[in-house]
């Protein structure tokens, strides 16, 4: 590792450290990372600025009754879905496929973009009599997106994983954690730079996705989370 | 190790023998959360509650914004509870980096006009109810960063506050300051060295 590239790399740590560094940069900031013991002391040290930063934003209470709020969102999530309720699932995934707004409860289905965007999605599924089509983000343990899981309910069902996560290489495990606590393995991700994709058909619905996981010794465990059905239990 | 990790794992078992008959610490109500128990999943939302909102406040300027923003933090743990790596900071601090990046992801959807950071500087009030494995030497630290907060140039705390609290990159932050990327990049790193010159964490190079 030359002299140039350590200095380059030792002045994006902070930037790392702060979480605001995406891209090439993000890329070259890791892989010099992976090598260079130093340079990690020095990101850790950074890190805990960053820690000690953020424990310095002011304590507010929420509102009464939120605790109850969050509680009660947990064990209505925690419910095992049942058969039969695809309907109300595919309405919960099509809130996550409209991303956090959606969960932000904003209304988005009232402009005439978002009603020729509905109908351009009906027609796609129509294609080949599927019934949905969504999306969820897949992040890292910190809440970072670092790639997408697209989902289709038809015949077949089948799921097609988009990681992005630089500098990562090589295989990467891919697993699906069912609604029933089944693990099916479903390929390996062949990451290129941090980058790598996987296609595989489902031996069931969509709604047997509970978890996906792309794990490996350098992107580390990346997970999709399905959202709960609306109104379950 | 450095020495502010060091004296805050020695404040944590001083800390630990005190409490350890009537309250748990912030790992084993991570793991009850994980568990699925209601009563541990309440009083982890309790004990993080009033920082998880107040950050999310902090930024988003927006009470109802806010609580949703505090509510999906606290569901992201429960759902990622077992990634969670104590050897990669704190429970507090895990939280409360999700906590940012939800409500920078909110910032970004809705383009409205941020905060003005130095709103978000004024970050001096000392914790109502200190946690019980930090208040010995919390109080130390938030001192020394206040006061090289307070004393980094105002367009070096601007830059360093909208990186750390609003999620912005030093790109965004070159956009929303009119600078240059290098000079916003510069002004982020000048601060970061200082505030860490201030907790006293050494550069062990």
């Amino acid at each position: 590792m030359s002299g140039n590239r350590s200095a380059h790399v030792t002045e994006l740590l902070p930037e790392v450290a702060l979480g605001g560094i995406a891209g090439e940069e993000r890329g070259a900031a890791l892989a010099h990372l992976a090598g260079c013991a130093r340079c990690r002391r020095d990101l850790e040290a950074h890190a805990e600025v960053v820690d000690e930063l953020l424990l310095l934003a002011p304590e507010r209470q929420p509102p009464v009754g939120f605790e109850d709020q969050v509680v009660s969102r947990m064990r209505r999530r925690g419910r095992s879905r049942s058969p039969g309720r695809l309907r109300r699932t595919v309405v919960a995934l099509a809130a996550a496929l409209l991303g956090a707004t959606a969960a932000l409860g904003v209304a988005y289905l009232a402009t005439k973009e978002q009603r020729e965007f509905s109908e351009l999605y009906a027609r796609a599924l129509d294609m080949a009599g599927g019934s949905y089509f969504g999306a969820l983000p897949l992040t890292d343990a910190e809440g970072r997106s670092l790639g997408h899981v697209f989902g289709y309910e038809g015949e077949p069902s089948w799921v097609f994983v988009v990681v992005d996560s630089p500098p990562a290489s090589g295989s990467h495990r891919v697993t699906l954690l069912t609604q029933k606590g089944k693990v099916l393995e479903l390929g390996t991700i062949e990451l290129r730079a941090g980058k790598g994709t996987l296609g595989a058909a489902l031996p069931g619905k969509l709604q047997m996705l509970k978890v996906l996981r792309v794990s490996g010794p350098e992107a580390g465990v990346l997970r999709a989370v399905a959202p709960p059905s609306e109104g379950e239990g | 190790m450095s020495r502010l990790r060091r004296k805050r794992r020695q404040s944590v078992e001083r800390d630990q023998r005190y409490i350890s008959t009537w309250a748990l610490t912030d790992e084993s109500l991570l793991a009850g959360l994980a568990s699925g128990d209601p009563e541990q999943a309440a009083a982890f939302v309790r004990r993080f509650q009033g920082r998880v909102y107040g950050l999310a406040l902090a930024v988003l300027h927006d009470p109802a914004a806010a609580e949703e923003v505090a509510q999906e933090t606290f569901l992201r743990v429960w759902r990622h509870a077992d990634a969670y790596d104590p050897r990669r900071g704190r429970v507090a601090t895990w939280l409360l980096t999700i906590t940012r990046n939800l409500a920078s992801d909110v910032l970004r959807l809705r383009r409205s006009d941020p905060v003005d950071p130095e709103d978000l500087v004024a970050l001096a009030d000392p914790s109502p109810d200190p946690h019980p494995e930090e208040k010995l030497v919390a109080e130390e630290s938030r001192r020394a960063l206040l006061r090289a907060m307070s004393e980094l140039p105002e367009d070096q705390r601007r830059a360093l506050v909208m990186a750390a609290f609003q999620g912005r990159t030093a790109r965004e932050i070159g956009e929303l300051e009119g600078i240059p990327l290098g000079t916003a990049k510069t002004r982020i790193r000048s601060a970061m060295l200082k505030l860490r010159s201030a907790l006293e964490v050494p550069d062990e190079r």
